[in-house]
């Protein structure tokens, strides 16, 4: 299944990187472009007067043979120089412009905030999701399904904002506006819950069906009948059997996280993989911007097959031959 | 507790017979209700049911009679928005009904268990048959998780589930309905509570299997001297494993006595009408098997008079209007004005 996926999303990349806006032959050579003798030269250099099969060849084979191409920033010129600043960024030290090490750098930092929101997901989303169902139809479930609500809606670029308003300026409880300064530093604490409030309802909701869903069974009465205390009763009974269809969400989840904390780093100016995709799309370095779309789509195929391989842990019944 | 007792008509200690002792479990005048779009339903109408130390009664009636209600109100686990809302169930000197929260949770499993129908859903998928055993006892005993371990062990194979140590960690789904049941039984008895309430134990299983699960109640129930409550609608059960039997209609109690009392000299049609159902070996292939005629009357709005007349054949003009009361004949107690004559032996 892996290796199929992959190729295609590779072609699709690739044809959409070839046949669109951007061109790379023009962002080498900034403001020089209209010289065409410069242009069908620096042309040839990158490779790109081949026709597309060939070219699209040599990509593959870039990219399995492991080091995944060069910025553009390698082959000189205006345009290239604001690539490298940019596209490396804060956070990242080295002057590589191996597509492998500027993507992979910046994964790593986006990767730590992705798993503080996913931390901040499993703590809260789930707590008041069981909280809502075992409350079913009261104040409390009301008030935790409304403010869910209430909090995916409003998108980042707004919370994002009034957040930095309120503890930056307003209450100072953070000195620091923005940047990265490691995944235990305390600027890593307001992005991370921005980044857990778009996907706190389907968590809160899909966890509160999920219980309420086993509420009525046999076996929870069963579980009530040998006297257990609630908290057991939810804990040991309930919870595993609800959390199935909660994982499918988290996998969908985590992908979404991983991929497209574009505002958040874009707002809190956090080098990650989204500020990466904007900056690069934006100088034209397409050869970085191809990685990084490669290997969003990686990240989404392998956290579908860690869900899946997932779900043997909590139901038991499920077994991979 | 007492008070009903001293009114109570004076029988003689025989077996099968109502003890001269305070129940065990004392129901008086229960009523469990369950509010619906449709009205009141009255799953449990003013019944009143006494259990003695050591015996096994057998509850019967059709489907929908109240018997699984009134073992769920003894729980206290009535689902949806059922309550009893009524009566008194006495048991150990507290009314269940009044007892608080943390006090149920230490009844329920630790002083009365309970089996369920359903051996395929009654057991969470998600956790191991060993534990499902060992956490009640972690609780009700305050083993060790360790202790526990061992007891829960000794249990399985006591329930006579092959090389426990190997199935101790299996799921659910590896065993089969009789091994289920097993495991049920095995929880049910691991606090060695004094009360069982087997809420038709056998009715999911195979016909050989019931059998042997009968037959693995009562030497465990016997082994411990508890008292036990057969819910069924099976005779041969009631006859095969019972001392007394309870017979139930529209919520209300309609017949009690010894078993062997009440299954050969049947006061009351219903219970007349139970047993001619069950076929018997001297019916000759071709006989259409008895069925009482008629469905169960609607919980929501119960006829007047005696709730049995619509489907009753001698119901008369006093049935129609007034209700009857339970009133001793012989060994046993029926609530009929048309008490069947004594069969002659």
């Amino acid at each position: 299944m892996l290796a199929p996926t992959v190729i295609i999303v590779m072609l699709i990349t690739f044809t959409l990187g070839y046949y669109g806006p951007i061109d790379p032959v023009r962002a080498v050579l900034g403001e020089e472009w209209e010289d065409e003798t410069r242009y069908a030269e620096v042309k040839k250099a990158l490779g790109l007067d081949r026709p597309f099969m060939i070219q699209f060849l040599d990509y593959m084979g870039t990219m399995f043979g492991g080091n995944w191409g060069q910025s553009l920033a390698a082959f000189g010129g205006t345009a290239s120089d604001r690539a490298v600043s940019e596209g490396r960024g804060a956070g990242y030290s080295g002057t590589s412009t191996s597509v492998r090490e500027m993507v992979l750098g910046r994964l790593v930092i986006s990767a730590q905030l992705s798993l503080w929101a996913l931390v901040f997901l499993t703590v809260f989303a789930i707590l008041l999701g069981v909280l809502a169902a075992v409350k079913q139809n009261t104040t409390i479930d009301y008030a935790i399904v409304t403010s869910s609500i209430v909090a995916s809606s409003i998108p980042a670029y707004v919370i994002g904002p009034v957040l930095l308003i309120i503890f930056v300026l307003k209450i100072p409880v953070f000195k620091t506006v923005g940047g990265w300064d490691g995944m235990f530093s305390r600027q890593a604490i307001l992005p991370a819950i921005v980044l857990a409030t778009g996907p706190m309802l389907v968590i809160v909701r899909q966890t509160r069906a999920g219980i309420v869903e086993v509420l009525g069974k046999d076996f929870v009465r069963t579980a009530r009948a040998k006297g257990l205390p609630e908290r057991l009763v939810v804990a040991r009974h309930m919870l595993r059997t609800a959390m199935i269809p909660v994982l499918t969400s988290m996998g969908l989840v985590t992908s979404g996280l991983l991929t497209g904390s574009l505002f958040v780093e874009q707002i809190f100016n956090i080098p990650g993989i989204g500020k990466l995709a904007i900056q690069t799309l934006m100088s034209g370095d397409h050869p970085v911007f191809m990685g990084v779309v490669l290997f969003q789509a990686l990240i989404i195929v392998t956290v579908n097959l860690l869900t899946d391989l997932l779900y043997g842990g909590l139901d038991p019944r499920v077994t991979y031959d | 507790m007492g008070t009903y007792g001293s009114s109570q008509p004076e029988i003689p200690l025989t077996d099968g017979t109502e003890p001269d002792q305070i129940p065990l479990l004392q129901i008086r005048e229960l009523h469990t209700q369950f509010e619906t779009k449709q009205g009141t339903v009255r799953a449990v109408d003013g019944l009143s049911l006494d259990l003695y130390e050591g015996e096994v009664l057998g509850l019967v009636g059709e489907s929908g009679c109240g018997k699984t209600m009134t073992a769920l109100s003894i729980m206290r686990l009535l689902p949806g928005n059922g309550q009893a809302v009524a009566g008194e169930i006495n048991f150990e000197g507290k009314n269940l009904l009044q007892c608080s929260a943390e006090e149920m949770k230490q009844i329920r499993g630790g002083r009365i268990a309970m089996i369920f129908q359903e051996p395929m859903t009654a057991l969470t998928p998600t956790m191991t048959i060993g534990r499902q055993i060992s956490e009640a006892m972690e609780i009700h005993l305050r083993l060790s998780r360790q202790e526990a371990r061992e007891r829960a062990l000794e249990l399985l194979e006591h329930v006579g589930i092959p090389s426990p140590r190997e199935r101790f960690d299996n799921y659910i789904h590896q065993f089969s309905g009789g091994m289920r049941q097993r495991v049920m039984i095995a929880i049910a008895f691991s606090c060695q509570p004094r009360l069982l309430l087997a809420d038709e134990p056998t009715t999911a299983l195979d016909v050989t299997v019931q059998a042997q699960i009968l037959d693995l109640i009562k030497e465990l129930a016997q082994e411990s001297g508890m008292t036990a409550l057969f819910i069924t609608h099976d005779m041969g059960i009631v006859a095969g494993s019972c001392d007394r039997v309870a017979v139930m209609y529209a919520g209300r109690m309609v017949e009690n006595g010894p078993v062997d009392d009440v299954l050969l000299n049947p006061r009351h049609p219903y219970t007349q009408g139970l047993l001619g159902s069950v076929p018997s070996l001297e019916s000759e292939p071709g006989d259409r098997l008895y069925s009482i005629s008629g469905l169960p009357p609607d919980l929501v709005s119960l006829p007047p008079g005696c709730k049995f007349w619509p489907r009753c054949p001698l119901a008369d003009d006093r049935c129609r209007e007034e209700e009857p009361v339970l009133e001793q004949y012989g060994e046993s107690r029926a609530a009929c004005w048309k008490v069947m004559p004594l069969r002659e032996s």
